[in-house]
This record gives structure tokens, C-alpha cells and sequence, in this order.
């Protein structure tokens, strides 16, 4: 019998960005048969527990576990219907507090780079609801006065540029925007490298997307930095942006559309992927690009 | 082994680059080493940091941001002026006389993928008014002579400060004479006189400005390779957003850069102080730089 090849994923993204969700629906996505073109898993190897574990709360519409104590080794051994091509995936469920981390105390495990180095494909993971912005004062303050103007309001007495005594808040690394880390994050990930990174930036939740917009377009706009660094270094990164509902909308809180996504029959058509040019129920279409040379 | 696997990395700061780290920046891509000479508090922090703020918001003076080796330093210099610090009027901390010898570094690129890397100088305003009194002092200033451009900044509020104005100018007009007449610029140097705070001045004494910058063109310009003036506001202030003039001034930069790569031989009696020391392999690559 041939052995499949290996494939090694990395998946990057700051806490609760959706990484595991997406591992639970892809868990389930291959081993249902409920969407024709997605990869297949080929044969069970090795221990599922905790993919059955993710996959079975994803089922019930629950907001997963945080991901603690760095990675989880999860194989999954994969064959693609179209060509035939078997493969054994190797995506270690990752927790966020590690790249958290990467960027506070600049500090990370030989093992980390290890695998970094192994890696054949990355999806990066951004949450459009987990975004610290780049947020100016004076930019705050103009917004302010003109919400006053608007609302015929006294305008406070503003003394803009005076050398005033520092106060405040004293910086700390947590502060920095969310572009800035994952910039930094990637920087580090390819620093010791001459390698192509193949990378999906996966937006997930994107059913909290409402604009008419291209995963792309929504990136270039809401995390403006890390799209040019990304476009900027074509000769490091070959990127693709896609949508990824992996719960198919919000499963937590007031808005909470378990009631409706639980009425699915087959719960994959919960979930969406919204690529730059398909849409569709296959989560395994990010792996897919991944692979595809 | 497996205690080899659970050893931690650590990767630098990014709060700065030293010098020597500059210098291979410089002799492996084109470089632009920029100086940001002026008086305390005429904005040479504000200046850099929010420049790199500006590619926060998306693309600037048609270049996208590529990378940076120093972005926790930009991070901290610009704190001050974010929502975070939790002050009501932006501000920006004092340079510190140990960070003088610190490079922030920024790398862009332009629309047809060619790449350019920015080294810029913080250093705190003292050094510059004692600079402007002694040539021994000014030749400490080792980075002048490696420099591709020097902006020496005008503290935009005090220009149209009437008891403030006169000065406003004849610090930046000193500090310029000591480093031709000390040697530490020439005819092969690139000197831009940028008038800071523009948000807080704009349509104040135009006329006293636009003449002060004539004369100081016309006292230097033929000691120069190049000698220009801008405007900027690194702060939104009514109709001014931050960022106006910077587009010029950016190009400006980009447009002359090092270009050969040279590689270092060192003279160890050289070196005047601890910072020649650190950075005279890089002092002489610079010293043959070349210009487009
Ligand atoms: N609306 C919506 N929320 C989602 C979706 N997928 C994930 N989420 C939410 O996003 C949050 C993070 O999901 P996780 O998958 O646990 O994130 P993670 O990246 O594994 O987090 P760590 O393990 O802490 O690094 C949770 O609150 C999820 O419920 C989705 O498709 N739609
Ligand atoms: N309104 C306005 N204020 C500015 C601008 N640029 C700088 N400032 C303010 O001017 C003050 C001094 O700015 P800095 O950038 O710290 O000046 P510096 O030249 O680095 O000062 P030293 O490091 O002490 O030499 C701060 O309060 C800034 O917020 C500007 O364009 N507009
Ligand atoms: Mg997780
Ligand atoms: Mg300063």
C-alpha cells in the first residue's frame, strides 16, 4: 500500500481567533462525506480523542475550549477525490497564548522553530471581533467634537500640542494593535528562512462580516499594515484571503443563531467559505489551496 | 535532547537597532540614513514615530510598509499619542540621553516591488543645542558624516510665537553653520529645513516664515548638495490631518540613497568614544557613500 505524504500546517493567530473551531469543523467536514469535492479522510490513525472531542461540541453549536499549553498534535491521514492523492495532514492545534507571547516576551521554544521550519503551508487567523485598532487621540477627539457640533453641544476647551506633563498610562507590548503583532509574528516566523511561506489568511467569523466585501478587500481595509507587509514581500509569502464561517454565526451571547444553525440536517451547510472566486460549504478548500503547487 | 527542544529563543528587542546592526542594512540593500536634527521639543520623535504611524491607516506616498526591525521602538514612541495611554491631548515622551545613539528602522516598498530600507536617528534635542556651540561637539555627532539627509527641524509653534519667533530660527541657522564649517556636512550633503506643527500654525504668519526660509536658503545652498523646505503636521488638528507635508518629505528621502556596498576595514585609533566604537565599521562604509 502507498504511504501518503506529509503535509505540515502551521495555524497562526492571537487567542480566540477560531483556530480550533475551524479544526472541529474540518474534523467533521472529512469524515461525513457531506461535501463532494472537499478531501476525504482516507483511514482513521492514531488517536482521534480530541478531534472527537472538538468536533462533537461543534455539532452541539458550543463555543469551544481555549486551547491551552501550546499545541496539540492532531494527524489526520486525508485523500483528495479528485486526483487520488493521499495525505497525511499534520495540523497541531495551536494556542493563541503562544504567539500572545511570541510578541510580548519575544521568546519561543527551539521545538517551536523546529516546526516552523517543517512547515509546507500556514493559515493565519484574524477574528473581525478580536481586533485591537491603531487608535489616535487627536483622531478620537476630532470624532468627538464633531459629534458635539452635530448635537449642538458646548465644544469642550481643548489645548491640542501643549507640552503638558507626561501622564497616563506607562506602554506595555499588550497595547500594540493587532497588525502590529501579526506582523511581528510573521517577521519572526520567517527570520531564520529563505522559504516560500504558502499562506490563507483565514477570516474567520465571517458571517459578522455584513459589507458586500472581498476577504481581501475587508483585510486591506480593517488591518491595513499587515496587508501591505504581506502584498510588499510577494518574494517571501504567496497569499490567498478567504471567509470562513466555521460555526456559521454566533453561537455565544444575545445574538446567539444556534437555534437556527442546530436545524441543519447535514451540519456542514452551517458552515461558509467565501473565496476569492467560490463560495461554498468546504472547509478543506484553505488545505486545499495549501497543497495545490 | 528533548532539553535541547524545550530551550527558549529569544529574539532582539526591536526597541532599536545599534549601529552596527544599521550598518548591514546598509551594505546589504539601498538605504536611506536620515538624521532629525533640532532644538528639544521641536517634534524629531513625533516626527519619525507618526511617520510610521501613518502606514497604520494603509498605503503612503505611494509606497506600502514592508517591514520593520524596530517595531516595539515605534510602538513606545508613539504611545503617547494613542487612545491606550489614556491621556486626553496626544503627547511624546522626551528622548532620553541614553537612547541617542538608538536607529529606528522602517523598509518600504514602491508600486513596481522595488524595496527601500529607512534608518532614522532619535536623538534628543540637547545634543543639538550644544552642538550648535562647539564644533568639538558637533564632530560627536558621528552620524552627520553618514547621513543621506539631514531635516533640521523647525519648532513650528514658536515660529509664530512673536517673543519665540527670531530664535525659532536662529537655532536651526547655527546648528546648520557649525556642522558645514566643523566638516560634519558638505557639498555632497542633502539638508531639508522642515517647519513642524504645521496644524497649530497654518495661515499664521506666513509671511515671517516664507522669509526666514529664504534667507536660510540663500546663506547655505551653496555649501550643500541639496538644501529644501517643508511644512508638516504630524497631529489632526480642525481642517489639518496628520501627515500633511510628509508625502514630499518621504520622497524626498527615498530618492537618494547608498547605493554600494562596501565592505569595512577598521582603524582602531579612530575611535573617539564608545559610540565610534560600536559603529566604525559602519562609519566606513558611509564615509564612501556615494550619490545617484
Ligand atoms: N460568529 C462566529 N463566531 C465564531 C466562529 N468560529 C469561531 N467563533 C468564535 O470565536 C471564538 C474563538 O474560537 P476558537 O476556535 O476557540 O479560537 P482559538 O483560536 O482556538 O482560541 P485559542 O485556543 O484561545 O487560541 C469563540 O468565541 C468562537 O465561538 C464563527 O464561524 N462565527
Ligand atoms: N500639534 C502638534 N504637536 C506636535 C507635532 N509634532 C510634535 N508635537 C508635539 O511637540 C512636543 C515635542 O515633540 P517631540 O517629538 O517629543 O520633540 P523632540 O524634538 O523629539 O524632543 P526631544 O526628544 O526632547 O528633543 C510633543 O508634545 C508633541 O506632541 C505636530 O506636528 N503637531
Ligand atoms: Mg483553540
Ligand atoms: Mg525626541
Amino acid at each position: 500500500m502507498t504511504e501518503p505524504d506529509d503535509f505540515q500546517c502551521l495555524m497562526v493567530g492571537l487567542p480566540r481567533t477560531g483556530k480550533t473551531t475551524f479544526l472541529a469543523a474540518l474534523w467533521h467536514v472529512v469524515r461525513s462525506d457531506e461535501v463532494p469535492d472537499s478531501l476525504r479522510l482516507d483511514r482513521l490513525e492514531g488517536d482521534q480523542e480530541y478531534l472527537n472531542l472538538i468536533a462533537d461540541q461543534w455539532s452541539q453549536c458550543k463555543e469551544l475550549d481555549r486551547t491551552s499549553g501550546g499545541e496539540i498534535k492532531v494527524d489526520i491521514r486525508l485523500r483528495d477525490p479528485s486526483t487520488g492523492h493521499l495525505v497525511r495532514l499534520r495540523i497541531p492545534d495551536m494556542s493563541g497564548e503562544l504567539y500572545e507571547s511570541l510578541w510580548q516576551t519575544r521568546t519561543c521554544l527551539i521545538s517551536f522553530l523546529d516546526l516552523v521550519n517543517a512547515v509546507d503551508g500556514c493559515l493565519l487567523f484574524v477574528h473581525p471581533a478580536k481586533i485591537r485598532e491603531t487608535a489616535w487621540i487627536d483622531e478620537a477627539n476630532a470624532t468627538y467634537s464633531q459629534w458635539q457640533q452635530e448635537n449642538q453641544e458646548e465644544p469642550k476647551v481643548e489645548t491640542p500640542g501643549s507640552d503638558a506633563e507626561t501622564t497616563g498610562t506607562d506602554w506595555e507590548p499588550r497595547f500594540a494593535p493587532t497588525q502590529v503583532q501579526m506582523v511581528e509574528i510573521l517577521q519572526f516566523l520567517t527570520q531564520n528562512s529563505v522559504k516560500q511561506f504558502r499562506i490563507v489568511v483565514v477570516i474567520s467569523a465571517w458571517d459578522l462580516v455584513k459589507e458586500l466585501v472581498s476577504p481581501e478587500q475587508w483585510l486591506k481595509k480593517q488591518l491595513p499594515l499587515l496587508w501591505q507587509f504581506l502584498t510588499a514581500n510577494t518574494d517571501r509569502f504567496t497569499v490567498t484571503y478567504m471567509g470562513v464561517s466555521a460555526q456559521g454565526g454566533e453561537v455565544t451571547g444575545q445574538n446567539s443563531e444556534t437555534e437556527t444553525l442546530l436545524d441543519h440536517n447535514m451540519a456542514s451547510r452551517r458552515i461558509r467559505i467565501c473565496a476569492s472566486n467560490e463560495e461554498g460549504n468546504d472547509i478543506s478548500l484553505p488545505i486545499r489551496w495549501l497543497m495545490s503547487n | 535532547m528533548a532539553d535541547e527542544k524545550s530551550k527558549a529563543i529569544r529574539f532582539s528587542d526591536g526597541e532599536f537597532l545599534a549601529a552596527s546592526e544599521g550598518g548591514e542594512i546598509v551594505r546589504s540593500s539601498p538605504t536611506s540614513v536620515v538624521v532629525v536634527a533640532g532644538m528639544a521639543r521641536s517634534g524629531k520623535t513625533t516626527l519619525v514615530g507618526e511617520l510610521y504611524g501613518l502606514f497604520h491607516k494603509g498605503p503612503f506616498a505611494g509606497h506600502i510598509f514592508a517591514g520593520s526591525r524596530t517595531l516595539p521602538g515605534f510602538e513606545r514612541r508613539c504611545h503617547l499619542a494613542r487612545l491606550c495611554s489614556e491621556r486626553e491631548v496626544p503627547d511624546t515622551e522626551r528622548t532620553g540621553f541614553g537612547e541617542s545613539h538608538d536607529l529606528l528602522h522602517l523598509r518600504l516598498a514602491a508600486p513596481n516591488g522595488t524595496r527601500s530600507d529607512i534608518l532614522f536617528s532619535d536623538i534628543y534635542g540637547e545634543a543639538f543645542h550644544i552642538a550648535a556651540d562647539s564644533a568639538d561637539e558637533c564632530r560627536k555627532i558621528t552620524i552627520l558624516k553618514r547621513a543621506n539627509h539631514v531635516a533640521i527641524l523647525v519648532d513650528g509653534k514658536k515660529a509664530v510665537d512673536k517673543p519665540e519667533r527670531q530664535r525659532a530660527f536662529a537655532g536651526p541657522d547655527s546648528l546648520l553653520r557649525q556642522c558645514l564649517d566643523s566638516g560634519m556636512l558638505d557639498i555632497n550633503s542633502n539638508v531639508q529645513i522642515v517647519l513642524t506643527k504645521w496644524d497649530l500654525v497654518a495661515g499664521q504668519g506666513d509671511a515671517f516664515i516664507n522669509d526666514k526660509f529664504e534667507w536660510l536658503i540663500e546663506r547655505h545652498c551653496n555649501r550643500l548638495a541639496t538644501l529644501t523646505v517643508h511644512k508638516t503636521a504630524l497631529r489632526t488638528n480642525g481642517p489639518i490631518c496628520a501627515g500633511l507635508g510628509m508625502d514630499e518629505l518621504l520622497q524626498t528621502w527615498i530618492t537618494v540613497q547608498s547605493r554600494y556596498v562596501i565592505p569595512p576595514t577598521v582603524d582602531n585609533n579612530l575611535y573617539h568614544s564608545e559610540f565610534d566604537r560600536l559603529d566604525a565599521t559602519w562609519q566606513v562604509a558611509l564615509n564612501r557613500r556615494y550619490h545617484d
